[in-house]
């Protein structure tokens, strides 16, 4: 058996600030309370509602950015805020961003294409490039922000936001950067999104997403955002910030198997949990909680039960996916998700898994559904495993 | 001064407006673009787009860069209708 590798050398690395928008709810306290209501149901498209991009662009910039930009904006505008960076920032040079996208600006490619049928070659928009580019979102916060440290993008499909707050921790500890604005965005609710994932056969028929449920049946997509700021702990206590959670370890490998369904045995996924908690320092038996992948496909949520049967035995920690009310978030999915963990360990309770009824017996897992369970924080681990076999774990941990 | 102004100017004024979303008060024959108007050179070429389909007209890269004001713009535009009214050479 190969030796985990030590838990590296470097600063800890904490959250400081939050910012979300999912379909249940824009701004990261009406996203948790969102996550309590009941799901919605019937629709496989789980729009943000009442989202109005006036608050971050003016009426003409806001032609020239596809909605996924401006989401990730307007994430990263109340997470700089909740850390309180926004008066007192960190030099610009040791700031950096890293957002994370699954299809890019979507809306915009679709949009110059069909003014290129409609209207020809010179018409479409000498905006349209730029719009549709999946590093947008990162340039576009990092000017907002003044952000002139390392500013990349993340496209490992649903793993993608996960991998993103992994790779900030790392430049943090690395010396790259002081604070990292990490996280996702996604907004591909168009006709030939929804029309590709439903001849892949990968969405509910029903319009539910019922992770772990007996009788799931496939995801919903929403879109949606989330940007957490990742400080050097020694940095956030210096200066007074709020420290919301420890990024303690991460994990990143690949099934190798195929590009949409994940290895039905659950071994990378497995490999990937034991990377991010040898990378926190931590024993399966530390982990308190876990926030799941849990798309509700069939093979996603009995993959992910074997992998987490695999390093947990038959202990596996209470679980929830935020994706029963949000639906899948694809490249924002894992950021999301992080954020709710770190919310969860604000509240002291883990949310329930919104549409889920009857956990199926078969994959043997403790399912917090029905109502919120009350939870004292510990480590927890969040899982995200994309289509190509991506698979990506964070370790978060409470502020002691 | 006449300030009378011709169609052209007032259809390419309203563009303008319309396009770019710039304060109309600001819109005079004198505005420069990058300037006053704070329109880049993307800017400038959704604005001429929009012109083209609108005046029927075709507008070369070698014109963009001559636009600087709005008149210069107005400018262009009569001289490609001329060229589009112009009877082909025998």
């Amino acid at each position: 058996m190969t030796a985990a590798p030590a838990s590296p050398a470097g600063p800890a690395v904490a959250v400081t600030g939050v910012g979300v928008l999912a379909p249940c709810g824009i701004g990261r306290d009406a996203f948790w309370s969102g996550l309590h209501r009941p799901a919605p149901d019937g629709t496989t498209r789980r729009r943000l509602a009442d989202f109005d991009p006036a608050g971050w662009f003016d009426s003409q910039a806001v032609k020239r950015v596809d909605r996924f930009t401006q989401l990730a904006v307007a994430a990263a505008a109340e997470a700089v805020a909740h850390a309180g960076l926004d008066v007192d920032p960190a030099p610009s040079e040791r700031t950096g961003v890293l957002v994370a996208t699954g299809l890019g600006g979507l809306g915009a490619h679709e949009a110059a294409l069909r003014t290129l049928d409609a209207r020809g070659p010179r018409f479409v928009s000498p905006y349209a490039i730029a719009a549709l580019m999946p590093n947008a979102p990162a340039a576009t916060v990092s000017m907002r922000h003044g952000a002139t440290g390392p500013c990349e993008n993340v496209t490992t499909g649903c793993a993608a936001g996960t991998h993103a707050i992994g790779t900030a921790m790392r430049w943090i500890r690395w010396g790259l950067a002081d604070v990292v604005l990490a996280g996702g965005t996604e907004s591909s609710l168009t006709d030939t999104a929804i029309a590709g994932f439903t001849s892949m056969t990968a969405l509910s028929k029903r319009g539910t997403s019922q992770p772990f449920d007996i009788d799931r049946d496939g995801f919903v997509v929403g879109e949606g955002a989330a940007v957490l700021v990742l400080e050097r702990l020694d940095r956030a206590c210096a200066r007074g910030a709020p420290v919301l959670a420890i990024v303690a370890g991460a994990g990143s490998n690949a099934d190798a198997h195929h590009l949409t369904a994940p290895a039905p045995d659950g071994a990378g996924a497995a490999a990937c949990v034991r990377l991010a908690l040898a990378d926190a320092g931590l024993a399966p038996g530390d982990v308190t909680h876990v926030n799941a992948h849990g798309t509700a496909t069939k093979l996603n949520d009995l993959a992910e039960a074997r992998a987490l049967h695999a390093v947990f035995g038959d202990d596996v920690p209470a679980l929830m996916s935020v994706k029963g009310v949000t639906g899948h978030l694809l490249g924002a999915a894992g950021a999301v998700e992080a954020a709710a963990v770190v919310l969860a360990m604000g509240a002291g309770a883990i949310a329930p898994t919104g549409a889920t009824t009857v956990p199926d017996p078969a994959l043997g897992l403790d399912v917090v559904h029905g109502a919120p369970r009350s939870w004292t924080p510990g480590p927890a681990l969040s899982t995200s495993f994309g289509f190509g076999g991506h698979n990506g774990c964070l370790v978060l941990t409470p502020a002691s | 001064m006449d300030d009378e102004r011709p169609p052209v100017y007032d259809r390419l004024r309203a563009t303008v407006v319309e396009v770019l979303h710039v304060d109309p008060a600001a819109v005079v024959p004198e505005a420069e673009f990058g300037a006053d108007l704070d329109i880049d050179s993307l800017g400038l070429v959704e604005l001429m787009q929009e012109v083209e389909d609108r005046f029927a007209i075709e507008v070369t890269e070698d014109d963009l860069s001559c636009i600087v004001t709005v008149d210069h713009a107005r400018e262009i535009i009569e001289a490609r209708t001329a060229d589009r009214l112009r009877p082909p050479p025998a």
